[in-house]
């Protein structure tokens, strides 16, 4: 690398002393002018004025200081891809970041979702009983009064006596994280995920552990996968769930084995 | 060539950070507005004008050496040297004068006290600790930068005093020089995005 240059020292550039000192001298301009510039309340025209004037800058220092005006072509070649790429990285990051919000009035559910839903309304597929995961209760956030009506529904349920004493904790939690606005827990009705009434004789406790951390591994028949994974991730469960908690949401669900 | 090729893998690694300057800057204009008045314009531009001095001497060093100068090439290489050392040393104001006021970088960010005509406490907005994240982060790898280029020259500068260079060979000038240039138009960028608008 260092002795590239001694391969073309036929014509080696010489720039001017004079202009060297022009270009300093032009140099100096350009920063007092920015600085004025910046005193002045240009409104929208500010930032690319000062800019401007800092590429202006720049170009006077690569081409006279660097010499790039009397290099080799080559050089300048290098230089430009570089300022290229330079601009693609700042342009398409902003595509995206200028951007974000725009899109949020997108529906929330996957045509998917929506189709069951239309067919839960109009009796296609019989509504789940219980008073868990109704349409309207989906679009409904967890609140901590939620969480606690949900114990205590889940605790006078009908299977909370056959269930073990320490499980009152992770139905609650199934209400919490929403897990039952899209499973039903205490029939076997299917809403928009499968039924969990049985998951514990389907699955054993490490497919169960599987399917929640990773729904997209093994997705259940008929079943759209991404579904459960975006809801999840949109919800924000894999931020907020504990290993404990899914410790007690596994080990709940491998107790459902139906009746 | 492959100068070249490392000043532009020099640009991507600024450029990054200047992606994040911009990003961060469309989403909250006010806010890098305001806090770029609590940077000295006076004193960044002091050591634009600094830089700039140095960049032109580097320039006269390989006129001179090109014509077989070695004095005008020493003379040069030291007033750059002396130039690298005076930003250096404005931005060590600059930064324990921010440091003093609870301007750090990241979660430690807390201004407070009353400073130039500044109220810092009037500058704990959400967001604000961004914008000195960016500044600290684009300034201090500037300064490494300098600082290496600092121990760059003074190696230059000893072999310029044993007459290593003459007009037959100065490539290690060259290479230098262009580094040094190359610091100093990230410097004119950073100047007036973190100091002026």
């Amino acid at each position: 690398m260092a002795h590239a240059h001694t391969t073309h020292h036929g014509h080696i550039h010489h720039v001017p002393k004079e202009t060297l000192f022009k270009v300093f001298g032009a140099l100096v301009f350009l920063t007092l002018l920015t600085v004025a510039a910046s005193r002045v309340h240009l409104g929208p025209f500010n930032v690319p004025v000062a800019i401007g004037i800092a590429a202006v800058k720049a170009s006077l220092v690569v081409t006279f200081f660097m010499a790039l005006k009397y290099d080799n072509k080559v050089n300048a070649l290098v230089m430009m891809i570089g300022v290229i790429f330079v601009g693609v990285f700042l342009t398409f990051t902003l595509f995206d970041t200028a951007f974000r919000g725009d899109l949020s009035n997108v529906d929330p559910m996957t045509i998917a979702e929506e189709q069951r839903m239309a067919a839960i309304a109009t009796g296609e597929i019989e509504a789940p009983t219980g008073g868990h995961g109704t349409a309207a209760e989906t679009a409904e956030p967890a609140t901590p009064g939620g969480h606690e009506a949900g114990a205590a529904t889940m605790a006078a349920g009908a299977h909370a006596e056959a269930a073990p004493a320490d499980t009152l904790d992770a139905a609650a939690l199934l209400q919490t994280y929403m897990c039952t606005s899209c499973h039903a827990v205490d029939n076997p009705n299917v809403m928009v995920g499968p039924s969990l009434y049985d998951v514990g004789s389907r699955l054993t406790p490490e497919e169960i552990r599987q399917s929640i951390l990773e729904p997209d591994a093994v997705v259940a028949k008929n079943f759209p996968p991404g579904v459960m994974k975006a809801t999840l991730q949109a919800s924000g469960f894999y931020d907020k769930v504990t290993p404990e908690e899914l410790d007690a949401i596994v080990n709940y669900l491998a107790e459902r084995k139906g009746n | 060539m492959g100068m070249w090729l490392f000043l532009i893998t020099e640009i991507l690694l600024f450029s990054g950070m200047f992606v994040a300057y911009t990003v961060y800057r469309v989403w909250h204009p006010e806010v890098f507005d305001m806090s770029a008045e609590l940077l000295d314009w006076r004193l960044g531009g002091l050591n634009t004008l600094v830089l700039l001095a140095s960049s032109l001497t580097v320039a006269l060093s390989i006129h001179y050496i090109q014509n077989d100068n070695r004095k005008g090439l020493l003379i040069n290489l030291i007033i750059t040297l002396v130039c690298a050392g005076i930003f250096m040393t404005v931005k060590y104001f600059e930064y324990t004068g921010k440091f003093a006021h609870g301007v750090f970088p990241g979660a430690n960010f807390a201004p407070h006290g009353v400073a130039n005509g500044h109220d810092y406490a009037a500058f704990n907005v959400p967001y604000a600790a961004q914008f000195f994240s960016i500044y600290f982060v684009m300034t201090g790898i500037h300064g490494v930068h300098v600082l290496v280029g600092m121990g760059v020259f003074t190696w230059i500068i000893i072999r310029a005093r044993k007459g290593h260079f003459s007009s037959e060979y100065y490539t290690p000038v060259e290479l230098t020089g262009l580094y040094w240039h190359l610091v100093d138009i990230i410097w004119i960028f950073l100047f007036p995005l973190l100091y002026l608008i």
